[in-house]
């Protein structure tokens, strides 16, 4: 227990480390994609421009610098950190579960490929029924009720009380002689 | 004279329908601004054909109701569930959400409700005293000075990344680039659209919000505990706020509600900018400012006093000089058109008696806010028994449903989960998201100041320190950053003394 103990600062320090390592390499990963890929595929400059700084690239590019200058700070802290900090065994990130993850992924995924086809009630109704089950409810009277009147509240809020239209999908029928 | 006028006045206001559609306003607003997605410009926009029928004075002080509550409302969700219903609630999240996680969501509503009328009261009167004098200030605003402005409300971003300095200016650099998605303001042309048609008028900001704050909470949740889930019960609601609570943060709420009204006279500013400045300063001259971010009361008060002190000063363009300050102002300015009433100089001469009717109204609304916003918190702050695992499966469809119905669009549903996707992964990487928010809301207006500045000077970078209010506003920047990176060396020395 106490050897435990001991560990613990150190694994939070190595668990802090990797993340800051991760967070540099993002960053510079970013800024250069963008710089050398997303600005001169993704941003139209005109035929003529007055000054450099009125170009539609010029402020990305500033941007992308600093953010460049930022990730590899951040890097060379790392580096010059692991030096005095050592190496650490502990790598085992805190608690997430691979499988949920993956799971709420695939049902997130599938509810917007679905949403424009089932439209916002069935395909709501379907998500809310999923996560709710997912999250450990084995309440028969909130598995149904929810799902079932939560998405009719909100749809008949927003078509009939603020007038915004919200797509049926394929119970717009059924919904529309509410 | 004055007397008559006054009398008047009072005879056109104190009116029942008047009292009614105030009321009305004010409780619609607080309602559709606790809404994810809902935002105030909507409520208002929408209950504008309602005024086609109303007297000239009714018709407005509705409207002036839904904007008051709507603004309030905005920090309800935004304390209990992380996801600000308005843009400008964005800055509540910071301490409000941290307050009810710790179990003191009815203080930090309280807190919350307080602010915001003492900063509307504030402003009203501001209103109604400096009208002629602020607006004329607030005409004195170019680009550049804008532009310094912007740069000094910027360096919040320092304030909210506590120690994690170096990634919270990287998140910023992401929410600036993030925000120049769309059509190139001087140009026309396209940046990062990539020929989607949804893009070009660049990301909207409540699918962002939401994305950004309430999802990975959700997703979090729903990847590391569900797997051992029990019905949770969250001890959130807690009790209300005290008096010394209110006295504590009294000097805040009063220094907010100036910056509110001093930057919501400078027409399309917004309430935004003002809270995270409010924010910035409270942070600065508090005695604990590493305490900032983790649940203190002054810091939602400091944001809550600087977007409500904006909600009269906007009026002040408008009424004084017939120039609406944002997309609010400008439905009111059509209210005024549609009852055949020209806001401006002119209108202080034609029908004064008009005006103070209207002044008084909104006098009423800072009661009725108070009123409305105390009788909603007991029921709101039921919110916070729901447990979660109930809470996060309707928070989500509420925001899926709020995210679509800003444009009508499910693009937007999309862009909400990818960003819910990126605030995922910036706190697992424990990379602050506020500083990204800061960004990405005020990078539009860094941007399009700091271009307009150099189109105006043609190309010459000295209109930046062209007037003395550019020259205020560095030295302002200037101070500001040596006070945090001394703080900021301060407590990493104390960090490493402890751990030493």
């Amino acid at each position: 227990m106490a050897h435990l103990l001991h560990n613990q600062p150190a694994a939070t320090m190595e668990l802090n480390r990797r993340r800051d390592l991760l967070a540099a390499i993002g960053f510079i990963t970013i800024a250069v994609a963008i710089l050398f890929i997303a600005i001169p595929y993704g941003v139209q400059e005109p035929k003529k421009v007055k000054f450099l700084a009125l170009s539609p690239s010029y402020y990305p590019r500033l941007v992308c610098y600093c953010l460049l200058g930022f990730g590899l700070a951040l890097l060379a802290r790392q580096i010059f950190s692991s030096l005095k900090a050592g190496e650490s065994e502990n790598n085992s990130d805190l608690t997430i579960k691979p499988v949920y993850l993956l799971t709420i992924a695939a049902t997130l995924t599938i509810f917007y490929i679905a949403l424009p086809y089932l439209g916002f009630v069935l395909s709501t109704s379907v998500l809310l029924l999923v996560l709710l089950l997912l999250a450990g409810d084995r309440n028969i009277v909130s598995l149904v009720a929810i799902p079932l009147l939560l998405p009719i509240s909100v749809y008949l809020f927003f078509t009939k009380v603020a007038n915004i239209p919200i797509p049926g999908g394929i119970l717009e029928p059924l919904l529309t002689g509410i | 004279m004055m007397l008559e006028t006054l009398s008047i006045a009072f005879s056109i206001f104190a009116t029942v329908e008047n009292a009614v559609a105030l009321l009305i306003g004010v409780v619609v607003g607080t309602v559709v601004g606790a809404i994810p997605g809902m935002t105030t410009p909507m409520a208002v926009a929408l209950t504008l054909p309602f005024t086609f029928t109303l007297s000239p004075v009714t018709g407005i002080l509705l409207l002036l109701g839904v904007y008051k509550g709507g603004i309030y409302g905005g920090s309800i969700t935004a304390i209990l569930i992380n996801t600000p219903g308005t843009p400008a609630a964005s800055c509540t999240v910071l301490d409000g959400y941290p307050l009810a996680k710790k179990g003191e969501a009815r203080r930090a509503l309280d807190i919350a409700l307080y602010s915001s009328c003492i900063a509307d009261f504030i402003s009203n009167i501001s209103l109604i005293l400096f009208a002629g004098v602020l607006a004329g200030f607030a005409l004195r605003f170019g680009s550049p000075e804008l532009f310094t402005l912007i740069v000094f409300s910027l360096t919040i971003i320092a304030g909210v990344s506590g120690q994690q300095l170096l990634k919270g200016f990287g998140a910023a650099c992401l929410g600036l680039l993030l925000a120049t998605v769309g059509l190139d303001l001087i140009y026309g042309t396209q940046r990062f659209v990539f020929d989607q048609v949804q893009l070009m008028s660049g990301l909207t900001f409540i699918p962002v919000l939401i994305g950004l704050f309430a999802l990975p909470e959700i997703i979090n949740y729903f990847v590391t505990s569900a797997a051992n889930s029990q019905a949770l019960k969250s001890p959130l609601a807690g009790r209300g706020a005290s008096w010394q609570d209110l006295k504590g943060c009294l000097k805040t709420i009063v220094r907010g509600s100036f910056i509110g009204v001093v930057l919501g006279a400078i027409p399309g500013i917004g309430g935004a900018p003002a809270a995270f400045m409010s924010y910035s300063e409270a942070r600065r001259n508090s005695k604990n400012p590493e305490e900032f971010g983790t649940g203190v009361p002054e810091g939602v008060a400091a944001a809550e006093s600087g977007n409500n002190g904006v909600a009269g000063a906007t009026m002040i363009p408008l009424l004084a000089l017939g120039i609406p300050g944002d997309v609010i102002t400008a439905i009111i300015l059509g209210a005024f058109m549609i009852h055949g009433l020209r806001p401006g100089p002119l209108m202080f001469q034609d029908n004064l008696s008009l005006i103070y009717a209207l002044f008084m109204g909104i006098m009423l609304s800072s009661f009725y806010l108070f009123v409305v916003g105390k009788m909603s918190i007991k029921a709101i702050s039921r919110i916070a028994d729901i447990p979660r695992h109930r809470l996060y499966p309707v928070v989500l469809v509420l925001c899926i449903f709020g995210a679509y119905a800003v444009n009508n669009t499910i693009f937007d549903v999309g862009i909400m989960f990818l960003m819910g996707v990126l605030g995922f992964i910036m706190l697992r990487l424990n990379i602050p998201a506020a500083p990204f928010l800061i960004a990405f809301i005020l990078g539009p207006l860094l941007e399009d100041n700091f271009r307009q500045s150099l189109l105006i000077s043609r190309g010459d970078y000295s209109v930046f320190v062209s007037s003395g209010i550019c020259w205020f506003f560095w030295a302002l920047t200037l101070i500001s950053i040596i006070l945090i990176t001394w703080q900021h060396f301060r407590s990493s020395g104390k960090n490493t003394g402890l751990t030493g």
